[in-house]
């Protein structure tokens, strides 16, 4: 008998006991099962090292078996269930928070009072609880930080008794792809911990659905992850390697997992008690599959790299790369003509190198230039652009009212809450081809001013202008902030109140003395607390 | 607000008209009828009536493949109904009469088919008028007289349909003349309600057994005819040379409902009128009407403040409409207008654009699309109909053109895209590419779809280099291989 049967036999001798044929008590089963994993490490471990002893890899199976046990034990009961109670503010009521919900979801114990979980468990949150899977009682939690760009948050509880006896789990390092991992947590379908296994399967770098606008490094499993398993550790060898967060719709079993380099990133900027979010290239680059685009480039034939087409001003890459460079390098990594770069076994986006840096650490490029190979020195930087206009959590939104006339700056929660234009299409999408293109590169610190709602009273009910209007200009000055828009209602004493509006210049006006009188009145009769917040 | 748009198969996926139907609009003219004719001609039911005036149109259509330029897609038939006019010519309503490959028509009840002529064609009504060759065709037929104006609101009113073997006869009930939307102009129309369906070929709507109009489309639980007036207009239209056409006013306009607004602008209370805030250029208001105009009155008539009149026989209808009364290209209609303050008389002379002056073509039908393939890259000048089905999430430059500054400037007289790439080695690296607008070849900029092939004539060193809007991308082709490549690349 080969060691290969032999060892398959005993493997399937142990799913037979985990599928219940035996009478063993239910921890054990799932002890068993665990060790599955490690045993099959240990598998290709003799695989490689050429062992072909049927006894030792009994041996290793029953070391595995008890190491598994062990394991299994202090690792799941440092994931805990985690319940918010969430309320965001309402951007088209912008004085307002939504009604509040439940949700939930898994977090788990990295350190001395340390939990870590996914920010979208935790985002907006009024009560965050805790509960451990052996008691009853829920502990009081607090966020420490929270990376809504990484999708990653750092908890404590208010009472770390609560934690006694229990040990953190180590964030490990990226076993290699085809490892069989086990994914714990508090998923929908019943109240115990679950946990699920599954392949590693890719690693690469994807969308973090949260912002829906960060790509980082995702691994993907076939582990089922469903909600509620948003936060739990990914556990292989008693390590997390790192959290479960977000599955693909539409797919069968295609989960994504933040892997542990991005969560060792959050975790190393926030050593200083600050988050400073991840860099970005800011740079639109073209894949240079084309051999014509490279030979115009005069790049050597063993030379690759891709076309940086545009470059976002106040970015990483601005004032250091130009458009028409060709990238072929970064941090001593060579990028091929479709901008991958070597990972480990696979092919990785080179932005992953710029998105590995915290903001303010230098990073080395290569590119050609004139037929010139250069190196560069780029120091990371965010994203100027999701700075103004990405998705905001736990900030109320700012807004000017006046005589229930609503102004508020364009931004992705605007949207989102359902803002709905009359001058162009509302969606997200339209919002990117839309109105960012609008604004050029000096005017990025500007912002888009909104009329967003019309809180009608006689005084306004008659206006010509809708919801949703783009107000270009108010009583002849443009409107390039909403502190403009305080400076100028204020200005309104005698006279009119006009306004006008883009990209249809219709203009439309208030008289001053009656919108004066209507104001209070507005306030009062909708319940507003304040008639701004810049 | 009893401004409708229609929504035709190639309006219908223009991206959002801006205020297409209410605040702003494109204002357009029209043509007369003659003196309201009172002669009785027909009964309900009455089989001889139709016999005399109506026939059966069969035309097959073969439309361009937008998408791939150089194909037209399979051809279709269509049945329709046309009416007999003076002069052994047919009427009938259409949107499609220049892409019809063969036209053939037969006398209600009969079997016979005899082929047809297109004579005339308008797509802004969209109309047209038919010969047929054999003319012992209109033997036993007779001319219908189109005198009749549209009747009062309420009036029940009598449908024809005669396709059939045996023609239908239907009820109907007006329910008021409004503008319609066709793709360039709003034309004043009758609008109705019958329980009959699937209108919108020619078929014949009678008040007191005349002629009131021929329907042109289909809407739920009703109809929308063109008007008698609208139909007489224009078969006396295509008798003259040049022909002249509609024109609009060419203004998009806002409302001036908010009291302040008006006192702001220096309006009494008791005036209405709407505001233009922009004026095309190149059509009829430039440089006769301004921004910042408000328009009190048309030919005498009160404008109110969300752009509505009392016209003497159409009712309560928007105040474009007069521009299609009686009224071409070439006509004037007077405004009173309110200017700096100032009452004035402003004489606004229509004028017909041509389809050919704007800068991303509305109506494509009568037109080829323009195209030009260079290394398997696939240019075309764009057009609404592309933009409308195959171009969904065009960006803002393009989509902005195509709404609201559709005309041709010397820098921009196409929008030149590239649409595809039709896969071969020369092209290798870019064949997933497509809906790219073109800035400039081998670094001169592109006017126009021909400046293409001029600027290849240049190449870059080595090679071809092309250049995008918004810098979304950078072709470079191998200038020594253009010429075989375009050789063996087939257009399929």
């Amino acid at each position: 008998m080969s060691y290969r049967a032999s060892a398959n036999r005993s493997r399937a001798a142990v799913q037979r006991i985990t599928r219940g044929t035996l009478p063993l008590s239910r921890k054990l089963k799932n002890h068993l099962a665990r060790s599955l994993d490690l045993y099959d490490t240990f598998l290709q471990l003799a695989n490689t090292k050429r062992l072909k002893k049927p006894t030792m890899l009994l041996l290793a199976f029953s070391a595995a078996l008890l190491l598994g046990a062990a394991n299994e034990t202090s690792v799941s009961d440092s994931v805990f269930r985690i319940e918010t109670v969430y309320s965001g503010y309402d951007f088209t009521s912008p004085w307002e928070r939504k009604p509040p919900a439940k949700a939930s979801g898994t977090g788990f114990l990295i350190g001395k009072n340390r939990i870590l979980t996914n920010a979208h468990v935790v985002a907006d949150t009024q009560q965050l609880l805790i509960k451990r899977h052996d008691r009853a009682n829920p502990a009081v939690a607090r966020v420490l930080f929270i990376g809504h760009d990484c999708d990653l948050a750092l908890l404590a509880v208010e009472d770390e008794r609560f934690l006694s006896g229990l040990l953190p789990i180590d964030i490990g390092p990226l076993p290699p792809l085809r490892s069989t991992v086990t994914t714990l947590g508090y998923p929908t379908g019943g109240e115990e911990l679950s946990s699920t296994r599954g392949v590693l399967s890719r690693l690469e770098m994807r969308t973090y659905s949260h912002t829906a606008s960060d790509q980082h490094l995702a691994l993907q499993t076939d582990a089922a992850i469903n909600p509620g398993n948003s936060g739990g550790p990914v556990v292989f060898n008693a390590k997390a390697i790192g959290v479960a967060f977000q599955s693909l719709r539409n797919a069968d079993n295609i989960g994504y997992i933040i892997p542990a380099p991005v969560v060792q990133h959050f975790l190393a900027d926030i050593a200083d008690g600050k988050y400073h979010h991840f860099p970005s290239l800011g740079a639109t680059v073209q894949r240079m599959i084309s051999p014509t685009l490279r030979k115009e480039r005069q790049l050597p034939d063993t030379a690759s790299g891709v076309y940086i087409l545009r470059i976002q001003p106040g970015s990483t890459a601005d004032g250091v790369m130009q458009p028409g460079d060709v990238w072929s390098e970064i941090e001593g990594k060579v990028i091929d003509n479709d901008g991958s770069t070597l990972l480990g076994e696979g092919r990785v986006d080179a932005e992953h190198w710029i998105d590995m840096k915290q903001v303010g650490e230098k990073a080395t490029v290569k590119v050609w230039r004139g037929g010139k190979l250069l190196t560069l020195t780029l120091t990371a930087k965010n994203s100027p652009t999701e700075e103004r206009y990405g998705p905001s959590f736990e900030t109320p939104g700012k807004y000017v009212l006046y005589a229930g006339l609503l102004f508020q700056p364009l931004s992705v929660n605007l949207i989102r809450d359902g803002l709905r234009l009359d001058s162009v299409n509302s969606t997200e999408a339209s919002w990117q081809h839309f109105i960012l293109p609008l604004f050029d590169a000096k005017k990025m610190e500007q912002e888009a001013i909104f009329l967003t709602r019309i809180l009608k009273h006689p005084v306004n009910s008659q206006m010509v202008m809708g919801q949703g209007e783009w107000i270009t200009k108010i009583n002849g000055k443009p409107v390039h902030s909403l502190s403009d828009v305080k400076e100028a209602v204020g200005s309104c004493v005698g006279g009119f109140l006009t306004l006008e509006s883009n990209p249809i210049n219709t203009i439309d006006a208030l008289d001053c003395e009656q919108a004066k009188r209507a104001h209070a009145e507005v306030l009062k009769f909708y319940g507003v607390p304040n008639d701004v917040r810049l | 607000m009893t401004f409708v748009c229609k929504k035709a198969w190639v309006s219908a996926l223009v991206v959002g008209v801006l205020h297409a139907c209410a605040t702003t609009s494109v204002v357009g003219p029209s043509g007369g009828a003659g003196p309201v004719a009172s002669q009785k001609t027909a009964a309900v039911g009455d089989e001889a009536w139709v016999k005399k005036h109506m026939v059966v149109v069969r035309s097959y259509t073969q439309r361009p493949e937008f998408a791939r330029p150089w194909r037209r897609q399979k051809p279709y038939a269509r049945v329709s109904n046309a009416l007999v006019i003076a002069g052994n010519r047919l009427l009938l309503t259409t949107n499609d009469a220049q892409t019809m490959s063969l036209i053939e028509v037969r006398r209600v009840g009969e079997q016979e088919w005899y082929r047809a002529k297109l004579l005339h064609a308008e797509h802004d009504l969209p109309a047209a008028v038919l010969a047929v060759e054999d003319s012992s065709f209109f033997g036993p037929l007779e001319a219908t007289p189109l005198d009749a104006d549209a009747p009062p609101r309420e009036s029940d009113v009598d449908l024809v349909d005669a396709v059939n073997d045996n023609p239908d006869f239907g009820k109907g009930r007006i329910t008021a003349v409004e503008n319609w939307r066709v793709e360039r102009l709003a034309v004043p129309s009758l609008v109705g309600t019958t329980s009959m369906t699937d209108f919108g070929d020619s078929e014949v709507v009678l008040f007191n057994g005349q002629v009131v109009g021929l329907s042109q489309a289909s809407r739920k639980g009703g109809f929308v005819a063109m008007l008698s007036s609208v139909l007489k207009n224009y078969v006396s239209q295509t008798a003259l040379q040049p022909y002249r056409g509609y024109g609009r006013a060419g203004i998009r306009v806002q409302d001036l409902t908010n009291p302040a607004l008006k006192r702001m602008l220096g309006l009494t209370k008791e005036d209405g009128g709407i505001r233009v805030v922009e004026v095309d250029p190149g059509d009829s208001a430039d440089g006769v009407l301004q921004a910042g105009d408000v328009l009190l009155a048309v030919e005498g008539i009160s404008i109110d403040s969300k752009g509505q009149i009392n016209h003497p026989r159409w009712g309560r209808i928007y105040f474009s409409a007069v521009l299609m009364d009686n009224r071409s290209a070439g006509d004037t209609v007077t405004f009173s207008v309110f200017r700096n303050a100032q009452r004035q008389t402003i004489k606004l002379p229509l004028k017909r654009v041509p389809v050919s002056a704007e800068l991303i073509p509305s109506h494509m039908l009568s037109e080829e699309p323009r195209y030009a393939v260079h290394g398997g890259l696939v240019f075309q000048a764009l057009n609404q109909v592309y933009l409308a089905s195959h171009w969904a999430s065009a960006p803002a430059p393009v989509l902005n053109a195509s709404r609201i500054a559709n005309h041709k400037t010397s820098a921009r007289q196409d929008v030149v895209v590239l649409t595809e790439v039709l896969p071969d080695a020369i092209n290798l690296g870019y064949q997933d590419l497509r809906n790219l607008v073109v800035e400039r070849v081998n670094g001169k900029p592109i006017a126009k779809l021909e400046d293409v092939a001029l600027a290849l004539k240049t190449p870059q060193g080595a090679y071809h280099v092309f250049e995008f809007q918004l810098n979304e991308r950078r072709i470079v082709l191998d200038a020594s291989q253009l010429e075989s490549a375009n050789q063996r690349i087939p257009l399929n």
